[in-house]
């Protein structure tokens, strides 16, 4: 579990139009932190902090176009709500095209605010379930020995043991042992398991 | 130059075509018609004139990418827009779309278009996002 709660992240030059969204998110139970430029964030932000953010689009300095890219390099999969003024389409494509999570223009409800940040609040939360997920997997393989990888990766690859033992140039007894080991190790109860745990580490193209 | 193969009737029989083809969903402005037949690197342009039968024409012709023209409004773009995702995952889709219409835009974006290109469509624009996407 995360110890930190779920925070909306407010990344807006104009100190009013911060104070009233931490207003509007505090009155609907969230938690709110706020920040004067995308600098201010970034100088700040950790990655393990589960949440979204509320990004004004033109901000002196780094616009908030350029921070989202930022995040995009550091990999970060934080959900992007753009909050613009003076949005127009080749603006709103390309922040979707970099993966925002929602663009939305002033003025707006309150409530469709709130519906589309619950609703990416709810995205962070599956994708930091499956990130977390890929981390496990990903922590069991690297406590497989060279041959254990070797017979994983065949055996996940429809191989028999006796055609694995072939490849390998060793007994199929030795193939079993191996093969029980892995399915230990990768805490594995089924073939099947194995392959769909290394189709989420390594997904086909 | 292209468009020499334009088929206007929506129907397409015979061997499955090898060209690359821009289909257009919708039969769009005559300045939307021009913009897309000056493309380069597609050989075929054809119309289907309902989003239905241009599912099944994108099945049955090499589709380099598919346009969705603005008077399509009336159908259910975003459904369709899904739906084509999941069987042309790699298909480029360009929707045409009214100019300051951003939440369309937006809502075209996030249930699968490629990129979204306001009316009247800029030759370069669309040149650049085709490139852009079938690189």
């Amino acid at each position: 579990m995360n110890p930190h709660p779920a925070t909306v992240f407010v990344v807006d030059d104009d100190e009013a139009v911060r104070n009233s969204l931490k207003l509007l998110l505090k009155s609907a139970g969230l938690a709110a932190q706020a920040a004067v430029s995308g600098q201010d964030f970034l100088a700040t932000y950790d990655a393990s902090q589960p949440g979204c953010i509320l990004l004004d689009v033109r901000m002196p300095g780094m616009s908030g176009l350029e921070m989202q890219h930022e995040l995009n390099l550091r990999g970060a999969s934080i959900p992007v709500i753009f909050i613009t003024g003076h949005g127009d389409i080749p603006m709103a494509v390309e922040a979707m095209q970099h993966g925002a999570f929602d663009f939305l223009q002033k003025p707006f409800r309150d409530s469709d605010l709130l519906e589309r940040v619950q609703r990416a609040l709810a995205r962070d939360a599956e994708v930091r379930v499956r990130l977390r997920h890929t981390d496990r997997i990903r922590e069991r393989l690297a406590s497989l020995s060279p041959r254990e990888r070797e017979v994983l990766d065949l055996v996940t690859r429809g191989k028999a043991n006796k055609m694995v033992a072939g490849d390998l140039g060793v007994s199929q007894r030795t193939v079993e042992i191996h093969r029980a080991h892995v399915m230990q190790k990768m805490e594995a109860n089924s073939l099947a398991e194995l392959v769909r745990m290394m189709m989420t580490v390594a997904p086909p193209p | 130059m292209m468009g020499s193969d334009d088929s206007d009737d929506g129907t397409m029989d015979g061997p499955k075509e090898t060209a690359r083809t821009i289909i257009v969903a919708g039969q769009s402005s005559r300045r939307t018609r021009e913009v897309l037949r000056a493309l380069r690197g597609f050989t075929n342009v054809i119309w289907p004139t309902s989003l239905e039968s241009t599912l099944a024409q994108a099945s049955s012709v090499d589709a380099g990418c598919l346009v969705i023209a603005d008077d399509l409004r009336e159908e259910p773009v975003d459904e369709f827009l899904q739906e084509a995702r999941e069987l042309y995952r790699n298909l480029p889709i360009f929707v045409i779309t009214d100019p300051d219409d951003v939440a369309e835009a937006v809502a075209a974006m996030r249930h699968g278009a490629t990129a979204v290109i306001e009316i009247p469509p800029s030759y370069a624009a669309l040149c650049d996002e085709v490139a852009r996407a079938t690189q």
